[in-house]
């Protein structure tokens, strides 16, 4: 036979009982030729491109799934940064927000991408009125998610805008006061964002991008939680990281063979694959329990950091290996609310907002899904947002904040966001004020090492 | 790499189309466009390293062990007018395994109604019974 029973059998496990999932295929779709004097024109042009461009989408991505007997998770669209198109453009941005929405649940996707703006380094005066539209854009819509790129090792941190973020999630939370703060979980603020990332709430559309492409976010933290447990306990870590490698290659590959798929029926060319380890809420497929496994008693005890290293850095490998195309965040999402595991080291103390921030110094984003209490002030979440550009803008890679102060709520009490959002235990914040220094405003210059020409 | 036969080809037709009065520089020009147009919807199809085209599936049954498991299987591929390549079935301590490649590239049901019967068969024979395009084996173990 061309295959072994054992690596038949391997495939069929993954597939069938350890969750290895496609977990997103995104569409990425400019709409810079949506663009108009008037947002109601944009609105309606825009609304109509992506019911064209996506109408075959879902259908089609379902059936590929079907064929591989792999489950692909989530269809998605990314559009073009939505603060380009309301340039110099008369009205009220909330409106295309709401047509962009609308469009997307014709198309029957559950999340589309790129309410989003660019201002690392200075906002226009239309940039301006867009940021103050994110909370009720959100806030007014189901599908649609909201990013705001706020640094670059280039041009350095946009404190005005990090301090303005600060205060668009405290709005925005306390418009969804009902669904604890929902629509701050649809809200993402980057240094160093990547243009071809298929995985929300970050996905946009880069304006270096083609008119549209086709790419797709593989996961399996269950596959690599279920190699490492079963592994033997003594196995030296570099053996271990060499397992993990090599099961990355096999999950890319995987990958890599569903987006090719989707991008040739669909015609749209192929783009990256995004090899994230990205956990869910089902018990089995999280980050937290691969480092648990790897020999701690919870996730988030010291050494965890080290653990996450090798973790990151073997899946990249593996990756690298597997395909040509791979692209977007590509490492290890740590999403508090979206991970059984990390929820369960969080209930019982052992992982701090602190430990989160050092975590993401060595894999893709930060502090991602975490709820704080609701009495966590502006300055403050624009004090911990700003503590993750500044790792980013060092260390030359892409870090994010998506952070929830769900109103009314305390440390100790939980927050249910439900689906694939899942649940989050209220986290402490640092009880001493940033104030002053938020205040300040203005720019943290770029590092030296920004001069590299 | 230009594909010059086809360069060639796409020219003719023009010329053809317009007659002896053809004016050089419109000629190159539309060919150029056509050639453009059609190589780029060739390269979205045909630029894959992991392409997707086998016309074949990998057929895994896992299950205790009873007469008429092999039987029940293959009638159903028999019967969507699909052959079997390559058929490796064991059983050990009464455990029953098979794997089955069939060439499905003329079968007469689509991938999902053939994937269905073989679900609905695969409960009544009361083993487990999976379908999965060969191209994904081929992926994650070959290089």
């Amino acid at each position: 036979m061309e295959y072994t029973q054992a690596e038949i059998l391997q495939t069929v496990a993954m597939t069938e009982m350890e969750h290895l999932d496609v977990r997103t295929v995104t569409l990425g779709l400019s709409l810079l030729d949506c663009s108009s004097d008037s947002i109601s024109t944009i609105a309606q042009k825009a609304g109509e491109k992506i019911r064209r461009a996506a109408s075959r989408l879902v259908q089609t991505v379902d059936e590929i799934g079907n064929e591989f007997g792999i489950r692909i998770a989530n269809k998605r669209i990314s559009i073009t940064p939505v603060s380009l198109l309301t340039e110099g453009a008369k009205g009220d941005p909330v409106e295309l927000a709401r047509a962009i929405d609308d469009a997307a649940g014709a198309v029957g996707i559950d999340f589309i991408g790129g309410y989003s703006a660019l201002v690392q380094k200075g906002t226009t005066p239309s940039e301006k009125l867009f940021l103050d539209s994110i909370p009720e854009a959100l806030s007014s819509t189901e599908r649609l998610c909201s990013s705001v790129n706020a640094a670059t090792t280039r041009a350095g941190i946009n404190m005005d805008v990090v301090a303005q973020i600060g205060r668009i999630i405290k709005d925005a939370a306390e418009r969804t006061r009902d669904q604890g703060g929902l629509a701050c979980a649809k809200f993402v603020c980057f240094a160093n964002a990547v243009e071809d990332n298929p995985f929300m709430a970050g996905a946009f559309h880069g304006v270096s991008e083609a008119e549209s492409v086709i790419n797709v976010g593989v996961s399996g933290p269950g596959v690599v939680h279920y190699a490492v447990r079963h592994a033997d306990r003594s196995l030296p870590l570099q053996e271990l990281a060499e397992t993990i490698k090599k099961l990355s290659f096999k999950l890319s590959r995987a990958g890599e063979l569903v987006g090719r798929e989707a991008a040739r029926r669909l015609g749209f060319p192929f783009g990256i694959i995004d090899l994230s380890l990205a956990p869910t809420p089902v018990r089995g497929d999280s980050v937290a329990n691969i480092i648990e496994a790897m020999g701690f008693e919870r996730a988030g005890t010291h050494g965890t950091t080290a653990a996450l290293a090798l973790l990151t850095d073997a899946v990249k490998k593996g990756g690298a290996m597997a395909s040509g195309s791979v692209g977007g965040m590509s490492g290890a999402f740590i999403p508090v609310s979206e991970d059984a595991g990390m929820i369960e080291a969080a209930q019982v103390g052992a992982l701090s907002l602190e430990k989160l921030e050092a975590w993401t110094s060595v894999c893709s984003v930060g502090i991602d899904m975490v709820a704080v209490p609701g009495s966590t002030s502006a300055e403050t979440i624009a004090a911990i947002i700003a503590d993750e550009m500044a790792i980013g803008v060092m260390n030359n890679k892409t870090t994010a904040v998506r952070i929830i102060p769900v109103p009314g709520r305390d440390v100790g009490e939980v927050v249910e966001f439900g689906g694939l959002l899942g649940s989050a235990p209220i986290m402490a914040v640092s009880a001493f004020s940033s104030a002053e220094f938020i205040r300040r405003g203005g720019h943290i210059p770029a590092p030296i090492h920004s001069l590299r020409n | 790499m230009a594909n010059e036969d086809l360069i060639y080809r796409i020219t003719r037709a023009v010329y053809e189309r317009l007659g002896p009065s053809a004016d050089e520089q419109m000629v190159e020009q539309l060919v150029t466009d056509i050639y453009r147009e059609v190589n780029q919807s060739n390269s979205v199809s045909t630029n894959a390293s992991i392409s997707g085209s086998s016309g074949r599936m990998i057929i895994s049954v896992f299950g205790m062990d009873h007469p008429g498991i092999v039987a029940g299987v293959s009638q159903i591929l028999a019967e969507a007018g699909c052959s079997i390549i390559d058929i490796n079935q064991t059983v050990v301590q009464g455990k029953f395994a098979m794997v089955i490649i069939a060439d499905t590239s003329r079968a007469r049901e689509s991938t999902a109604e053939l994937k269905e019967r073989l679900r609905s068969e695969g409960e009544d024979l009361g083993v487990r019974i999976y379908a999965q395009r060969e191209d994904l084996f081929n992926a994650m173990h070959r290089v």
